[in-house]
């Protein structure tokens, strides 16, 4: 393949791979997660060199939104 | 007090997680609710941060018990009152077995495969220009000319789509019943020709490993990020 094959450095991978796991994946108990985007921010500083990881950003915050917006409505529901 | 809960379990023991450290430090233990343990520890505040500490010590304390039995981890951030997680427990405890005896025995691996896809969309671009589409270069005004560049994204990306599936289809093939189960998700971004997550035995993990080696060797045109093992983060769909 072309391209940079030492893309990742290997912390920076494994972070990301925890992170893609831990933050979008597992069981949930609806109304019960709550996590603050900012919090998610920071995280993610200095990973976004990582090939995809903005991408994945977009997608963790997208879904921790409607998490955290679907668990709302059901508490007022 | 709260309680932050790590995983579900029906064979987890208090030793596989003696002295175990997890978030902002506190000790984790087991709680017993109808034959399930649900490994918890003190938390206080409504909120988990997430740092990096506290995302390791997460995932540390579920991979304890993943050294010894396979549990159903919760995400990150399950912040919960102790008659609250027994409810759940309680409500859904049919559904959690069902789901325990379904990855028993099994772990996650994670297959990440990146393709060059400028090249590959330029491929694909060219070989309908050679049909029908003109270049943006040949037609006249800026409205006949955002189309065609428009075209020829659509062009692109339905050619990542379609060999992406085209990846996917071959790994399977190539992994056989080596895996238990498969969550595949094609192209979730450009960069990516897919993310899999695989169930897979305990005992046949070092096959899987070398079948994986194999298609790396077969395909040097893609990159392969293997993890894992992992807790069956992507097989647990319960949703209360």
């Amino acid at each position: 393949m072309t391209g940079n094959p030492q893309l990742f450095k290997d912390d920076e991978l494994s972070l990301l791979e925890t992170l893609d796991h831990v933050l979008n994946r597992g069981l949930v108990i609806a109304g019960e997660i709550t996590i603050a985007v900012a919090d998610i921010d920071l995280i993610f500083v200095g990973l976004n060199v990582l090939l995809g990881s903005v991408e994945t950003i977009d997608v963790v915050l997208g879904k921790r939104t409607k998490v955290t917006i679907e668990a709302t409505r059901e508490r007022v529901e | 007090m709260n309680l932050y809960a790590y995983c579900l379990s029906d064979e987890a023991t208090p030793d596989m997680i003696e002295r175990a450290a997890g978030i902002e430090g506190a000790n984790a233990r087991l709680i017993e609710h109808e034959s399930i343990k649900t490994v918890v520890s003190d938390f206080e505040g409504e909120r988990a941060r997430v740092t990096r500490e506290n995302v390791f010590a997460h995932e540390s304390i579920i991979h304890q018990i993943l050294a010894r039995t396979t549990p159903l981890p919760f995400r990150f951030g399950m912040v919960i009152s102790a008659a609250r997680l027994e409810s759940y427990v309680a409500t859904h405890r049919h559904a959690l077995l069902a789901q325990l005896s379904r990855v028993r025995n099994a772990v996650e691996m994670s297959v990440k495969i990146i393709w060059d896809a400028e090249a590959l969309k330029r491929a694909a671009v060219e070989l309908t220009e050679g049909e029908r589409i003109k270049s943006a270069s040949e037609m006249t005004g800026p409205g006949a000319a955002f189309l065609a560049a428009k075209r020829r994204e659509i062009a692109g990306s339905e050619a990542l789509r379609k060999q992406g599936e085209e990846i996917a289809i071959w790994l399977q093939q190539r992994l056989g019943d080596t895996v238990r189960e498969t969550s595949a998700r094609v192209c979730p971004t450009e960069g990516m020709a897919l993310a899999a997550a695989h169930l897979v035995e305990r005992a046949r993990l070092n096959q899987y490993r070398a079948l994986i080696a194999e298609a790396r060797e077969e395909r040097d045109d893609l990159r392969f990020l293997m993890s894992g093992e992992w807790p069956p983060y992507s097989f647990c769909e319960l949703i209360s």
